[in-house]
């Protein structure tokens, strides 16, 4: 809320630099009508009633913008408007000169001969003046309209975000269960190490802040908590193979953005084939970010065309747009039998 | 003896019933299978009387399964969650484990099937209510012989009434299946498939032509230059989807 308010106040600044630049103006006036010897009143008239009639003009012309802000800049009914007040400010300052001072022939000379330079320079100080206005007020509401956008977004994406992580995968809890039920039977130690493995993995995934960064080797170990649970349930079905040559401790990465990601290429890989399944992980530094490429097996003979990324990837989208500010940082890759999903995340 | 077979995809899954299985000598496991194409290999193979089945497996689940077997043993689900199987299971007779269960719950569920003497009489029905599984909507498994054939619905040309059967009609060739017409008409999406006929389901995306044929009829043509009859009714219905 604080940048917006600070340049409402930037803007009444600029109605005061406003009336300073008329004052000027003024004085510039009233030296040039000094220089043909008028008497001070009629100079004193002319001068302050022009300038009491441009600080009432651009007044309004500042109102105006403030609640009638049109889309272009000089439309017709902005034009019109500068036309009629500077046709105003020159009749009724020449009217008020006349009618509190005495004007001499020598100033109605003058002022038919400069009638039409007044008329121009009048013009030409209303429209600098609706031009300033004008573009503050542009200012204003593009960031009205962008902070507003902004947070209705952030808005939406905190909800769906704290509904994913609240939604728990029921169906991977509950079978994880079921295992540790069966191995309590048939081999007890397993049994201590899979309720191990779940706790870690449920510890990880609960309290997190969605938008907090956190190092790539707490993201990986996250993972790998979920691919050796996943391993304890399918057996020898399932494999994952982990490519970590660079130094994985250093890069940063928003808290559990591969978890779905894993999640779909285990669940694809293991429920899309009857084979015995890999699951590839590969890490990659590039210049400016790294990248994580997850591959899984498929069927591509029985996939239909139009099925898209998922749920889960849409999610991750999502996230990585708000984080980056980038919308290509997600891609899928369909290659023969594999299937492959690329996420790139940039590294300051 | 009554003969049992196991079929979930988790070993350890297997293991459980297995054990507990143990505790009843009247029942003979005599086959574990760790998907549908094995299960369904097996149930024809050694005739059982009492399967216990998971729903989420590789390739075509549980009630997928059970669509291509012709001859019903008694069945015992298991799953862990799922919510769409759930809802279906709750409002039949017929029993379901929910992953994880106890021995006492496990025995429970063996006197109730023993009581209801083998029979599945609710089977059907929860294929039927369970069968809107989000994965479901696009595909349709068929038996081919002696293979099983998934098909994606985006390839599916037309479905023809025939008896008490469909005609899949695909690119290919047609492939047979026991399931009514209605069925189909309120599972496909209905974005891409249309009923133009009492007989005829139709994809929407394949259609070429819609010609009058005879007087006051009209025909539609696909794309592999099937002809198809648009019956009166539902000709409206066809020409707003199209906007005409």
């Amino acid at each position: 809320m604080n940048p917006t308010k600070k340049k409402y106040n930037a803007i009444s600044n600029r109605m005061v630099k406003t009336i300073i630049l008329l004052v000027l103006i003024a004085i510039a006036q009233y030296t040039v009508l000094s220089g043909q010897g008028f008497s001070n009143r009629i100079i004193l008239t002319d001068v302050i009633s022009t300038l009491i009639f441009t600080i009432t003009f651009t007044s309004i012309i500042y109102i105006i913008q403030q609640y009638y802000h049109s889309k272009e800049v000089l439309n017709v009914p902005n034009m019109s408007t500068i036309v009629l007040f500077s046709f105003l400010t020159i009749l009724w300052s020449h009217l008020a000169t006349s009618a509190f001072a005495e004007t001499t022939n020598a100033y109605n000379d003058f002022y038919n001969m400069t009638f039409t330079l007044k008329s121009i320079l009048i013009v030409l100080v209303y429209i600098i003046c609706h031009l300033i206005f004008w573009i503050d007020q542009q200012k204003v509401q593009e960031v009205r309209i962008q902070k507003f956008a902004i947070e209705k977004e952030k808005e939406a994406n905190r909800i769906e975000m704290n509904s994913l992580q609240q939604q728990f995968k029921p169906h991977f809890l509950f079978n994880s269960l079921n295992s540790i039920n069966a191995l309590t039977v048939v081999n007890p130690q397993e049994a201590q190490k899979m309720v191990h493995l779940l706790s870690e993995f449920m510890r990880g995934a609960i309290n997190v802040n969605p938008s907090e960064l956190v190092s790539l080797e707490k993201e990986i170990h996250h993972i790998k908590l979920y691919t050796d649970i996943e391993k304890v349930r399918f057996g020898s079905r399932l494999e994952v193979n982990y490519d970590l040559t660079e130094d994985i401790s250093n890069f940063k990465v928003p808290t559990l953005i591969l978890q779905p990601i894993i999640e779909n290429a285990v669940k694809y890989g293991l429920y899309d084939n009857t084979d015995d399944v890999i699951i590839s992980i590969q890490v990659k530094k590039q210049q400016h970010s790294i990248k994580i490429s997850v591959s899984n097996p498929f069927d591509p003979t029985t996939q239909s065309a139009s099925k898209g990324t998922g749920y889960g990837l849409q999610s991750i989208e999502k996230k990585m747009l708000i984080l980056y500010n980038q919308s290509n940082l997600l891609n899928t890759k369909r290659e023969d039998n594999t299937f492959t999903t690329i996420l790139e995340i940039p590294q300051r | 003896m009554k003969k049992v077979i196991i079929i979930d995809d988790e070993p350890l899954a297997r293991s459980i019933v297995k054990s507990f299985l143990a505790n009843h000598a009247d029942l003979e496991l005599i086959d574990e299978s760790n998907n549908g194409f094995e299960g369904i290999k097996s149930i024809e193979k050694h005739k059982p009387d009492l399967i216990f089945l998971d729903i989420q497996m590789p390739k075509i689940n549980g009630f997928e399964m059970l669509e291509l077997i012709d001859e019903e043993p008694g069945i015992i689900f298991t799953t862990a969650f799922d919510e769409y199987a759930i809802k279906a299971f709750e409002t039949s007779a017929i029993d379901y484990l929910l992953k994880p269960f106890t021995q006492e719950r496990f025995d429970k569920a063996i006197d109730k099937w023993k009581q209801r003497n083998g029979t599945n009489s609710t089977v059907d029905s929860i294929i039927e209510t369970a069968q809107k599984q989000p994965d479901e909507d696009l595909r349709i498994v068929v038996k081919d012989g002696s293979e099983i054939k998934i098909i994606p619905t985006d390839t599916v040309l037309y479905i023809e009434a025939y008896d008490d059967y469909v005609k899949i009609h695909t690119k290919e060739k047609y492939f047979v299946k026991k399931k009514t017409m209605s069925y189909y008409e309120k599972t496909l999406n209905s974005k891409d498939f249309l009923r133009i006929h009492r007989s005829y389901i139709i994809n929407i995306n394949e259609l070429t032509k819609i010609e009058s044929y005879e007087k006051n009829s009209y025909r539609a043509t696909l794309k592999n230059n099937a002809k198809i009859p648009i019956s009166r009714s539902s000709y409206s219905g066809l020409k707003e989807i199209l906007g005409l």
